[in-house]
């Protein structure tokens, strides 16, 4: 057979250092190290099959879950190997090259772009959103897009099943990544901050999590107007109590807030700990109080200044 | 008869954020807001001025001010009046400044051997012995507990040297956040703590012991079977034998009132409903209450909250004397934001002899602030 020979070096950190460099030209000994080298050629064996497959999308999970026992039945070693390999190693994206990609989380509705639809369901931001949004360069962008990002899934998919029984608001977009954003749809929302006239304003729960998430959004977003949901415009017999860990968790915001002080959503935080409760917007099936929330968000979307104009 | 409470002044747009706390020293009425200033207004100017004329404005913390404690006291076998403030952050921390002689020229900060108020502190409270022996300084933690420190203040050529030593600890309950405390005044050094579970701890802060543990007698709990009614205010009167609970009763608040030398419930306070006799069923306001404040004598307490209004009781008789409304439109300029929301979160009886303007002697006074940033000034009506 023709076979080449071929150093593999595998470092045991993440880190930089040379020391303990280890380069072998039989196995090794050690059961750590030689897990690893399996793992690693099982990963060159997917990788090459994957490339095969021409323009096939996959992600880590699946990649992991090929062979759980040869990772450790641990995903992030997955993670970690193929960062090494692929990206420090090769220097590769794995997006851009490999077409792996984490899996998808956010949704979006809405009427702006043409693969959009008022009638049809939401669906999931697309990975290759500046192609699948045929989106024309040359046209000059006068026209404005609101752009509504919502915490939670529920309350997406009720603010969606309206709007698209009630045709009322035209020219936008409403964005939920389900809770804490994932990078792909921080990446969509930037793409239409960058090539997009957009108006960006946000729902989130009053309480630490949701005022986390606002702020998560706010670093990519800088403009993302925060819309509520206030404490205090929503009645006090729905608000929760916040427990001891939320405490701890909005203390130790106060004490390392940077640039979240003085503004408004921080005002926000400081009334919850002040009063020890949160509020959420909770949309229940077939429960009236979800119209109040969708009245209330339409009645914000409506009233933004920009949309009006 | 009711007494009645004319307005005499007031600021509008105060703070740039909720104010959250108020104290009256001789001097200065001081205000706290999660902006991180505390403002200092002058007690002293006739009836008719406007007190953003007579304000000055001292940066605390970045994090805001929830919580303000203030100490005032002349030295014994001195001249020297020290007056001495506590901020509680937000950030868990507490910050000190104190001036001399009702002068605010003279306003330093405390930064010595205050490490143990750097963070994990809630909310603080000063001890004045009335017989001048020993002053203490209290605060509650995040972890549960409450810190008693001696507070040792001397003379030293005109100059207030400021120490505070760790005294003891009292035990509380770790698994819920002590939110209030109240000190009371009197020698029988007591002081009640009061937890977001709806217990109100009453402790003896010089033997360190529990005394009496005050519950909740809400029927509602939430699923984990924890009282929602959080004692968010308390208040000893200053004869020190009535303790004053404000306590949420879901979205209204109640005021239970608590022997102090028996720990007994003896009695709430309630505004009629319906039947001019009947309080049964009935609350002391219709939103949480934020503040409490006896008066000089310990005649009158007044509570204020979350519907907007400022209720004085007589405590003889357990009845209303006095309703005061508060809106944005009372303030001299309407100016305001979507957050402002009239909720009144702090109110303090003004004792005779503080305030400048007519009857200053003879009536007291009021001062109330509030989530819409204005702080609105009263005094008894009647008498001049």
């Amino acid at each position: 057979m023709n076979y080449h020979e071929v150093t593999i070096i595998i470092k045991n950190s993440s880190n930089n250092s040379l020391r303990k460099l280890g380069s072998y030209c039989v196995l090794s000994i050690r059961e750590t190290e030689t897990r690893r080298f399996a793992a690693v050629c099982k990963l060159i064996s997917i990788l090459i099959k994957h490339l095969k497959a021409q323009n096939q999308i996959t992600t880590i999970r699946d990649i992991y879950y090929q062979d759980v026992e040869v990772f450790n039945h641990c995903q992030n070693e997955c993670r970690f190997l193929l960062g090494q390999l692929v990206e420090r190693g090769l220097g590769w994206s794995l997006c851009d090259d490999l077409n792996i990609h984490p899996t998808q989380k956010g949704l979006v509705y809405g009427d702006y772009f043409q693969e959009l639809s008022i009638k049809a369901e939401p669906i999931l931001i697309p990975i290759n959103y500046t192609k699948f949004f045929n989106t024309k360069i040359t046209q000059i962008k006068v026209e404005k897009v609101i752009v509504v990002i919502l915490e939670k899934d529920a309350v997406f998919q009720c603010l969606c099943t309206h709007l698209r029984q009630h045709n009322i608001i035209n020219r936008f977009l409403i964005v939920t990544a389900k809770g804490y954003s994932d990078n792909l749809t921080l990446r969509f929302l930037t793409w239409l901050q960058t090539n997009e006239n957009c108006k960006f304003i946000g729902f989130f729960d009053s309480d630490v999590y949701g005022l986390n998430i606002y702020w998560q959004y706010n670093q990519k977003l800088p403009e993302m107007v925060y819309s509520g949901i206030y404490l205090l415009e929503s009645q006090p017999h729905t608000w929760l109590s916040i427990t001891l860990r939320d405490i701890a968790m909005m203390i130790k915001i106060c004490k390392n807030g940077n640039n979240k002080y003085n503004d408004i959503p921080y005002r926000e935080l400081t009334r919850g700990l002040y009063l020890f409760k949160k509020a959420e917007m909770n949309v229940v099936q077939a429960n009236n109080a979800n119209q109040s929330y969708v009245n209330y968000m339409v009645s914000k979307i409506l009233g933004t200044p920009s949309y009006t104009k | 008869m009711g007494k009645q409470y004319i307005s005499t002044v007031s600021a509008s747009q105060a703070h740039k954020s909720d104010i959250l706390g108020v104290a009256i020293t001789n001097k200065f009425t001081v205000s706290v807001s999660s902006d991180g200033y505390a403002k200092f207004w002058d007690n002293k100017q006739d009836e008719v001025h406007s007190p953003k004329e007579f304000v000055q404005s001292v940066f605390i913390d970045k994090s805001g001010i929830h919580a303000v404690a203030a100490y005032e006291n002349v030295l014994p076998s001195s001249t020297l009046k020290v007056t001495l403030l506590a901020f509680a952050c937000f950030n868990g921390s507490i910050i000190f400044r104190y001036y001399i002689n009702d002068d605010f020229s003279t306003i330093e900060s405390l930064t010595d051997d205050i490490k143990s108020f750097e963070s994990n502190c809630w909310t603080p409270g000063f001890y004045r012995d009335p017989e001048s022996k020993q002053d203490y300084f209290i605060t509650t933690k995040t972890n549960g507990t409450t810190e008693v420190h001696l507070l040792n203040i001397v003379d030293e050529n005109e100059k207030a040297v400021i120490t505070f030593e760790k005294f003891g600890q009292l035990k509380g309950n770790s698994s819920s956040f002590p939110n209030s405390l109240a000190i009371c005044p009197t020698e029988n050094k007591k002081c009640a703590v009061g937890y977001i579970n709806g217990d109100v701890l009453l402790y003896d802060f010089v033997s360190l012991k529990l005394i009496y543990t005050f519950r909740s007698s809400d029927l509602v709990t939430s699923r984990n079977s924890q009282s929602t009614s959080i004692p968010r205010v308390l208040a000893f009167s200053p004869g020190g034998t009535l303790l004053a609970v404000a306590r949420d009763n879901q979205a209204a608040g109640s005021i239970t009132l608590y022997d102090v030398e028996h720990g007994e419930n003896v009695g709430s306070l309630a505004t009629p409903s319906h039947s001019a006799k009947s309080v049964v069923g009935g609350f002391a306001h219709q939103g949480w209450i934020l503040g409490l404040s006896f008066d000089e004598e310990g005649k009158h307490l007044a509570s204020c909250g979350f519907d907007k209004c400022i209720r004085v009781w007589n405590l003889e008789t357990s009845e209303r004397e006095a309703t005061i409304s508060i809106s944005i439109s009372d303030l001299d300029d309407t100016t305001h934001n979507d957050q402002d929301e009239s909720v009144a979160s702090g109110v303090a009886f003004i004792k005779k002899g503080v305030r400048g303007g007519s009857g200053g002697d003879s009536n007291e006074g009021l001062c109330v602030v509030s989530f819409d940033r204005g702080i609105r000034w009263y005094r008894e009506a009647g008498g001049i």
